[in-house]
């Protein structure tokens, strides 16, 4: 159109006179509408008016009306020539082509009218030009509007957006790009500020050459990519969508990419806690199931086949487990449940092969996002060798305890390097203490051990310790009631590789009783040796003490040996009963039968006494030589009668026996002054060794003889009293 | 035993057993001893000073209600010379009396009077 206009102005400048008809042929064919004006008047000074001087048919057609040439503006269009003539007038006086633009009356209507001076049959004209660029000018007021939306959008997005160029070298290699758009977004997005204008590689130029070369290859091709990748250069994850802009390549290119970072590292943490799991499960020995909110059904994920088929329809407490158990279950499950709160059983189970085993399950509910529990999931492990060896090691822990108890076994484990000590019951005790009173420490053992014994106790345990012999020891404890016992220990070194003590274990019993009984048997010899051979001096002395009252051999020896069996007699008593008492009676009914006395010749009569051994042996020698002499000379030999009767008295602090035997006879044989082995028993071993007193007398009805002394104790040191 | 060696020695026995004290108390008169006591229990040893000097003192360790180490000690501490006579054995003496002049049961009169001259030989 600059073209056609440029002729048109080029044949009104040169072949206006020359040949009219075809400036006429030619302003007539023009697709635009056209006229020409004259003003009326003096240009500058007084134009009222403009006329038409020609005006083609496009023009006509367009304001609907016939051809007006010779006729003015202001005649048809006043309201044009109002509008019009300053431009007019403008144009013709400055003799410069103009366009104008103008809304037509009838708006929207625009139009585009060029205005061209001209001389006209030597006159000063000028063309009008008018095209109906309505459709045009609304398509460009769209496209603005499209544009400001565009903008608006551009900058809204949350995703970065940018334009950019990419810069190839001389061998048409990509080596950079240049950013002409960006958006809002594109900064926070990219981590780049201020593109517009810059390249990549100013703004930052460790980036990767992927995304140069990516760039490159879209503008050559202009084929759209999507793609994820990551910019280690700008610390970021992006998710992009390159596309061409244009027609030709090189393309500019529309560049959409969002910051993924966050996204991608969930992604990969997801991906990664999904991978341990699944290689949890696959790697487990334990079995991996899911359970049914209600706590019936089961499915086995993953792990080890522990129950065979799961199938996952029926119910696995039924399927599974030991009917024993199956109760205990139940109720652990619903009441779990109940509470949705994790469950945890051990309970015994049916193995694939039938065998019965136990199993460990624990299994933790899954809620919604309601918080119903939607299942549960658990795991299962088999604690068959476990409960095994806990109940082998219960057994054998048991045995130990109820061993030592009943072997009263004092134990102890010594852990040499943190100084623990564990003591069992008996060993509290045997140290005078009630079982867990005290936490036992070496201290606390070697307090109570007996200070005399300390130092070699001491030199005992670390000769163990150094040598790796057997500890073994005998010591006495001091207990706090101020018993002391004894106590026999052995006990052993535990060593760790480089040889040095960890541990020591061992074991005690309490020797009190056995040391007890061997001093008692020492003591037993002792006595035993001491009485013998005080026997064997008494006899001797009983011997030499008899001979002077015998002429005869015979006599002499007949009293000896009644003498012996008397002190016989007494010994066998006490050995019967040794350190005991004996009983007054008993002891004087015997003396009486051996003397063969019958019960009618005799009166015996006395209160319950318990006489000392000591005192038992001088009586019951008494009483021998009373009736000895008796039968001889006196009562028994006779008719006569004996009373023999004994009471009890207090005197001062001390108890005394007094006992009387009393003859009375018929006859008398002979009558006896001298002093014999019998008299001097009572009047002399009496008082010295009773410490009482003894007197005989010979009445002419017979023998009297009184005997007092006080009661004593058993004077024995075999008695455990002394 | 008619040879008087104990002649003018001034004797104490202590002795639980009558018999035995009466026969030991012959055998030492016998020999020419002046036995000033028998005592079945532990004398009062200040009274008996009092009567006179005690050449030596025969005791019997098991007087029945107690032992007589006391005594022994008691004589030891007044330089009194003694000599146990006894059924037990020598290991039953206490420590700070074991190197005293020791009998055993039954012991005849010259052992008696050996231990004894040996015991108070050096207090005449």
């Amino acid at each position: 159109m600059v073209a056609d206009s440029a002729k048109a102005e080029g044949m009104a400048e040169y072949s206006s006179e020359t040949d009219d008809s075809l400036f006429r042929a030619a302003f007539d064919a023009l697709p635009d509408a056209a006229c020409i004006f004259e003003p009326v008047g003096a240009p500058g000074e007084a134009v009222t008016d403009w006329r038409y001087l020609a005006i083609n048919p496009t023009l006509r057609a367009m304001f609907a009306t016939e051809d007006l040439a010779g006729q003015t503006l202001g005649q048809h269009f006043p309201g044009m020539l109002a509008h019009w003539t300053a431009d007019l007038e403008r144009v013709i006086l400055g003799d410069t082509p103009e366009v104008l633009v103008r809304e037509g009356a009838q708006s929207p209507t625009v139009y585009e009218v060029i205005l061209t001076p001209l001389r006209y049959a030597g006159r000063r004209a000028l063309m009008a030009r008018i095209r109906d660029m309505t459709s045009e000018h609304q398509a460009r007021e769209k496209r603005r509007e499209a544009d400001a939306r565009y903008k608006q959008l551009f900058d809204a997005i949350d995703e970065g957006f940018c334009v950019i160029e990419v810069l190839f070298d001389a061998d048409n290699r990509p080596v950079d790009y240049l950013f002409i758009e960006g958006n809002d977004a594109f900064v926070e997005q990219s981590g780049l500020t201020d593109p517009v204008g810059k390249t990549m590689r100013s703004l930052q130029p460790d980036i990767e050459d992927k995304w140069i070369a990516t760039y490159g290859r879209i503008a050559l091709t202009g084929e759209a990519e999507r793609f994820e990748s990551e910019s280690a250069a700008l610390d970021r994850w992006f998710d992009v969508f390159a596309f061409p802009i244009g027609e030709t390549a090189p393309y500019t290119l529309g560049i959409l990419f969002e910051d993924i970072g966050k996204r991608k590292a969930m992604e990969l943490a997801l991906r990664h806690s999904e991978n341990r799991l699944q290689s949890l499960i696959e790697a487990t020995s334990d079995l991996i199931f899911r359970m049914n909110p209600e706590g019936t059904l089961m499915e086995q994920l993953g792990g080890k086949s522990l129950l065979g088929e799961v199938d996952g329809a029926s119910d696995w407490i039924e399927g599974f487990v030991a009917p024993a158990d199956r109760a205990a279950v139940r109720k652990a499950v619903d009441d779990a449940l109940a509470v949705s709160e994790p469950i945890e059983i051990e309970h015994r189970y049916i193995r694939p092969d039938g065998e019965i085993g136990w199993l460990y399950s624990r299994a933790v509910p899954v809620s919604g996002e309601d918080r119903k529990v939607t299942e549960w999931f658990g795991m299962a492990t088999d604690i068959t060798s476990r409960r095994n060896t806990e109940r082998e090691l219960a057994h054998g822990a048991q045995m130990l305890r109820v061993a030592s108890e009943i072997g009263r076994v004092g134990l102890w484990d010594w852990n040499v390097e943190t100084g623990e000590i564990t003591w069992s019951d008996e060993h509290y005790r045997m140290m005078g203490y009630e079982p867990g009173e005290v936490v036992p420490t070496y201290e606390l053992w070697e307090e109570r051990v007996h200070p005399e014994d300390r130092e070699a106790t001491d030199v005992r345990v670390n000769a163990a310790m150094e040598s790796g012999q057997d500890y073994i020891n005998e010591y006495r404890v001091c207990r706090p009631d101020g018993e002391v016992v004894w106590l026999s220990s052995r006990g052993r070194f535990l060593y760790d590789e480089q040889g040095k003590p960890v541990r020591m274990l061992g074991a005690m019993i309490d020797m009190t009783q056995r040391r007890r009984e061997e001093e008692w048997q020492r003591l037993l010899v002792a006595e035993l040796q001491h009485r013998v051979r005080n026997l064997i001096g008494m006899v001797r002395s009983v011997a030499r003490l008899s001979a002077p009252s015998h002429r005869h051999v015979d006599e002499y020896v007949d009293h000896l040996i009644g003498r012996l069996q008397a002190m016989g007699r007494t010994q066998s008593t006490l050995t019967r009963s040794p350190g005991r008492n004996v009983d007054l009676s008993e002891l004087v009914r015997e003396e009486l039968l051996v003397h063969a006395v019958q019960d009618d010749k005799c009166h015996v009569e006395g209160p319950e006494i318990a006489l000392s051994p000591h005192a038992a042996e001088i009586v019951t020698l008494a009483i021998h030589e009373l009736a000895t002499n008796s039968i001889k000379y006196g009562a028994l030999g006779d008719t006569g009668y004996i009373r023999i009767v004994w009471a009890t008295e207090d005197r001062g602090d001390k108890q005394w026996l007094t006992l009387r035997w009393q003859e009375r006879a018929q006859l008398r044989k002979t009558k006896q002054n001298r002093k014999g082995f019998g008299r001097k028993l009572i009047e002399e071993r009496v008082p010295y060794e009773l410490q009482g007193t003894g007197r005989f007398n010979v009445h002419d009805t017979g023998v009297l003889v009184e005997l007092e002394f006080p009661l004593v104790d058993a004077g024995s040191i075999l008695d455990p009293r002394s | 035993m008619t040879d008087r060696t104990l002649s003018g020695y001034r004797i104490v026995i202590v002795e639980d057993d009558y018999y035995q004290a009466q026969d030991c108390r012959q055998l030492l008169e016998a020999a020419g001893a002046k036995v000033i006591a028998v005592s079945a229990t532990v004398p009062d040893l200040s009274a008996l000073l009092e009567e006179g000097r005690i050449d030596a003192v025969l005791i019997d360790i098991n007087l029945g209600h107690g032992l007589s180490f006391d005594f022994a000690r008691e004589l030891k501490a007044r330089a009194i010379p003694f000599v146990f006579l006894t059924g037990y054995d020598a290991v039953m003496l206490p420590d700070d009396l074991a190197g005293s002049g020791y009998l055993t049961k039954p012991a005849d009169a010259r052992r008696i009077m050996a231990a004894l001259l040996n015991a108070a030989g050096g207090s005449r």
